[in-house]
């Protein structure tokens, strides 16, 4: 049975006292549910709370009031069920390829054997069996990526953190790894992780979400629906219906002016 | 569709440290540069000697032959009071020391380092202890130490391990304070316990900051050694450079130095082969 | 980096060849025995005033290399002409630096046991002994007297031999540790008295200084201390004097070629033989204010309460006027300048100097302290040539005074032979020598 409050935000706020004593508030009043397996993707101007909205999901910090509940119990610290993969290189680069890999099994005691089929199993599905044995300071930025995902699916997790990871990449290797990424979401014959996906790119959002929820100035400011099968090609983000929702969201990240009425859609 | 992943795809992997790496650090360590470079030095140590007299300055080929001569049996020695008479096994004992207080130091002060930067009452009690170390030289405490350890091993050891620690606690210090809290953060989201943590991340993320300190403290620790012997000890090459010093014998100081140069350097290349191997993830980029 | 270019390769062919070439032209045999290098005598200067003069002088730590500073608060240098670098009584010294600071230049004369500046001569011939000032009797072997335990003398004269007052003497310290000096000089004493006893003790180097606290504090049970001073103070505290040197001479093997004659240690004067040979007069006059305070302080011990405290001062010892006149008396008495005879005429006397420096040097050849075949005594010992000059002055000097004891005088002259004999008197008979014959002509 899938839980369809998997992530409940109930009136979550976020305040932070600058250096010269100004309050300010990140995170202002964030009421939001996502059903498991959905694929949300939170877009915004820089500064609008996304990210701190997703670090107190990972429990990295605290809300200053109301409260977030996954899975039925609520959050009060970092944990193996709510992975993440960060924007900057967050690979151990003291451990190899593959014991990266197994690092959230070896932590849970799996016994050797078993976590590293598991870690090899996924190192060929992001494509990287070659470069078991490797460090991370012989691989690129791109490949480190891959070894991130692979790391955090190994784990096991139903929800999934991603802060925009591909945030620093170069356009090609942001698409490839969009399709590693999404092959590994999608198993055919496996429960779909709930995945909550920072990012202020447009298209990223289009082609991964099935839902996008806009945010400004640290509120919810759209929930929009993105309807369009997977998997998502090139016309797929030429559709009239996906064409409307990024002018939507080009307007709230202030690249645009609302359309007036009368204007074609 | 998805396209099929391809390792040439995404950038170039860098080559690993394999056979071709290693025998190209070899090529550069014996850099023809620096051959010539140490020839020339001690040419000019030759000539040099050549104008002098042997009391001012011995040749080099001297000073060889006399470390040479020397280092199994130096029966003079024992007329000096030098408890045993050759440079080995003042070498032997010398060594012995440096190694003890080196491995306690490094203990000490690393551990004590890391701690210092994750608790705050550590880090206020040490902090003022090792600012004053620092300003103060060390062998100052000498006299206090053979007062209260008398002329054995203690004094010179704890002299040097003291040393010792107190590089390490800075290194250890500044290490942990350096890392990033992204590695940490990364590891809980895996499901890592804290104490899980300091194991598999503050320990392994700081140990090459902590072996180049290692490095460093080893280098100044021979030396540190042989003054201590030289201030109060029956053994050690530091006692055979007093002894020989107040005899007025250059020939055989130098051939004492130099042996014990070679052992420092020998030290240091110990220190280097524990560098590549423990912090090799830091250094595969050649 | 490649050397790639045949310019640069040539020219780090012909650096190379220049300093193969330079190398092998410095390389020379070490080992050949010195040329003779010996003491040059100067004429004495024309005139009758005494040139001024400064001596780079130091002192060590012990009785009989101290008493200097008797002449030099009594002004006795001064009517010589002599002052002393540095100023006003000279350098503080000891046994670790001394031999340094005289080879380098640093220092022009010391005061010194010779023997202690034999290892240099494995590089260099510099270092010259050009007086003897004392026989040393001081080596000792004290014992905490907790052990109560009995002395040479004390089995002598319940009717053992020479062999079995040793031996049983010595028995208690089967095993044990004797804490000596650092110094050479003790290492043939300590030596002949472990074998010939065969008590078995080990070796444990401990300066003067450190061994003292020790001692007082009853940490040590048998020490062999360098200083006579040290040794004085011990025996005062109650310690027991187990053997010493004195015992040896009197009641072992005598002769020249007696395993004791290396043990024999004469205390004297070392110096720089380029400074010598450059100062010759200075260095007879200095010698004869040595000679003067060696002589009066026999008769008037009160002498050494101006050496008392200098002596406290440099030791760490706290003696009077009358322990340092005793620690003379009994463990180094002085040679005055007649008795320098046993050292340089006397061939057959056990404190010849050919007798003991050629044992002495023997024996540091067998401990490989210097290479064999090389050193011989009169490579060292320059105070025969020196005090052979001074008797030769003073026999001059008796004769001149001897002819113009009769005649009357005009009153320059007059003074002039007075003030000789007053330099007389006072041991510098080149100055005597000097007025008598500006007197005679």
């Amino acid at each position: 049975m899938l839980n369809s409050r998997m992530i409940e935000f109930i009136h979550v706020e976020r305040e932070f006292t600058r250096a010269d004593g100004q309050s300010v508030r990140a995170v202002d009043d964030v009421s939001l549910i996502v059903p498991e397996g959905e694929f949300v993707c939170l877009i915004g101007p820089s500064g609008c709370g996304k990210s701190t909205l997703l670090q107190m999901v990972a429990g990295l910090t605290a809300p200053s009031s109301g409260t977030i509940v996954s899975d039925d119990s609520e959050i009060d610290g970092p944990g193996r069920e709510r992975g993440m993969v960060f924007q900057r290189d967050s690979v151990f680069p003291w451990m190899r390829v593959i014991d990266n890999v197994e690092y959230g099994l070896k932590c849970r005691g799996v016994p050797l054997e078993q976590r590293r089929s598991v870690a090899r199993e996924y190192l060929r599905r992001v494509g990287l069996s070659h470069v078991e044995k490797a460090w991370p300071r012989e691989l690129s930025g791109g490949m480190l990526k891959r070894v991130a995902i692979a790391a955090v699916f190994a784990n096991g997790g139903k929800i999934l953190l991603l802060d925009e990871p591909f945030g620093a990449l170069d356009y090609v290797t942001r698409r490839q790894l969009h399709n590693v990424l999404l092959d590994l979401w999608d198993e055919p014959g496996a429960e779909r992780r709930t995945v909550l996906f920072v990012t202020h790119d447009v298209d990223e959002a289009l082609t991964l979400a099935d839902r996008i929820v806009a945010m400004r100035a640290g509120r919810v400011a759209d929930d929009i629906s993105v309807a369009a099968p997977r998997p998502r090609t090139t016309d797929s983000l030429l559709r009239s219906d996906m064409v409307a929702i990024k002018h939507r969201l080009l307007t709230h990240l202030g690249l645009e002016s609302a359309p007036r009425a009368g204007d074609a859609a | 569709m998805s396209l099929g992943v391809n390792a040439g795809s995404d950038g170039a992997v860098r080559r690993r440290a394999g056979s071709r790496a290693a025998l190209a650090a070899a090529i550069k360590a014996l850099d023809p540069l620096r051959l010539v470079g140490a020839v020339l030095f001690v040419a000019s140590w030759q000539v040099a000697s050549a104008v002098t007299s042997p009391i001012i300055l011995p040749s080099p080929w001297s000073v060889l032959k006399r470390a040479a001569a020397d280092f199994w049996s130096a029966p003079a020695l024992s007329y000096y009071g030098v408890e045993q008479a050759s440079l080995y096994a003042n070498l032997i004992y010398t060594t012995e020391n440096v190694v003890i207080a080196v491995a306690f130091g490094a203990a000490i002060g690393g551990v004590v380092g890391l701690v210092s930067s994750r608790l705050w009452l550590v880090r206020a009690v040490v902090d003022p202890i090792m600012m004053t170390a620092g300003t103060v030289p060390i062998l100052i405490a000498a006299p206090f130490l053979l007062i209260w350890f008398g002329v054995g091993r203690a004094s010179a050891v704890s002299l040097v391990t003291f040393y010792v620690a107190v590089i390490l606690y800075v290194f250890g210090q500044r290490a942990a304070r350096n890392l990033d809290p992204i590695y940490e953060q990364y590891a809980l989201t895996l499901g890592a316990q804290r104490r899980q943590t300091i194991r598999d991340i503050l320990i392994p993320a700081t140990v090459p900051e902590l072996l180049g300190g290692f490095r460093i403290a080893l280098a100044g620790a021979w030396g540190l050694e042989a003054v201590s012997e030289l201030l109060g000890s029956q053994s050690g090459m530091g006692k055979i450079l007093e002894v020989l010093a107040g005899a007025t014998d250059p020939q055989g100081i130098l051939a004492t130095l130099v042996t014990l140069g070679a052992a420092a350097m020998i030290g240091d290349a110990v220190a280097v082969a524990l560098i590549q191997r423990f912090a090799a993830w830091n250094f595969v980029r050649s | 980096m490649r050397l790639g270019t045949p310019d640069q390769l040539a020219k780090l062919k012909r650096l190379a060849v220049g300093v193969a070439l330079a190398g092998v032209v410095s390389v020379s045999g070490a080992t050949a025995p010195y040329a003779e290098d010996r003491f040059q005598p100067a004429a004495p200067e024309p005139g009758t005033d005494v040139p001024p003069a400064t001596i780079k002088f130091g002192m060590r730590p012990y009785a009989d290399n101290t008493f200097y500073i008797i002449g030099m608060k009594k002004g006795w240098f001064d009517e010589v002409g002599i002052k002393f670098d540095p100023s006003p009584y000279g350098l503080k010294a000891n046994d670790s630096n001394v031999t340094t600071l005289l080879l380098n230049g640093q220092l022009d004369v010391i005061s010194e046991f010779c023997p202690l500046m034999l290892p240099t001569y494995k590089d260099s011939d510099k270092l010259k002994c050009i007086a003897f000032t004392d026989n040393f009797l001081a080596n000792a072997i004290l014992a905490n007297p907790a052990l109560k335990l009995k002395t040479f003398k004390d089995y002598l004269a319940e009717g053992k031999s020479y062999e079995e007052a040793l031996k049983l003497a010595l028995a208690p310290m089967k095993g044990k540790a004797l804490v000596g000096a650092p110094e050479l000089s003790d290492r043939p004493f300590e030596e002949y008295v472990n074998s010939a006893s065969g008590a078995g003790f080990t070796l444990q180097v401990l300066d003067d200084a450190k061994s003292l606290v020790l001692a007082k504090a009853g940490r040590e049970d048998f020490v062999n201390p360098e200083g006579a001073p040290i040794v004085y103070t011990l025996k005062q505290a109650g310690w027991t004097d187990l053997v010493d040197i004195g015992d040896l001479i009197k009641n072992g093997p005598g002769g020249v070629d007696s395993p004791l004659e290396p043990l024999i240690g004469i205390v004297g004067i070392g110096a720089n033989s380029d400074y010598v040979n450059a100062h010759q007069n200075t260095v007879l006059r200095f010698l004869s204010v040595v000679w003067r305070i060696l002589a009066e302080t026999k008769t008037d011990t009160a002498l050494y309460d101006l050496q008392a405290p200098y002596l406290n001062s440099m030791a760490g010892t706290s003696l009077d006027g009358k322990g340092v006149a005793d620690t003379v008396a009994v463990l180094h008495p002085f040679s005055t300048f007649d008795d320098d005879k046993q050292y340089y005429d006397d061939k057959s006397s056990t404190t010849y100097y050919g007798n003991i420096w050629g044992a002495t040097i023997k024996n540091f050849e067998q401990h490989g302290i210097i290479p064999p075949g090389k050193v011989t005594p009169d490579d060292v010992v320059w105070g025969g040539p020196i005090w052979r000059q001074m008797v030769e002055y003073r026999a001059k000097t008796d004769e001149l005074v001897k002819k113009l004891a009769g005649a009357t005088l005009p009153p320059e002259k007059q003074a002039l032979v007075d003030k000789a004999k007053t330099f007389y008197a006072a041991f510098d008979f080149l100055d005597s020598y000097r007025l008598a014959l500006a007197a005679s002509n």
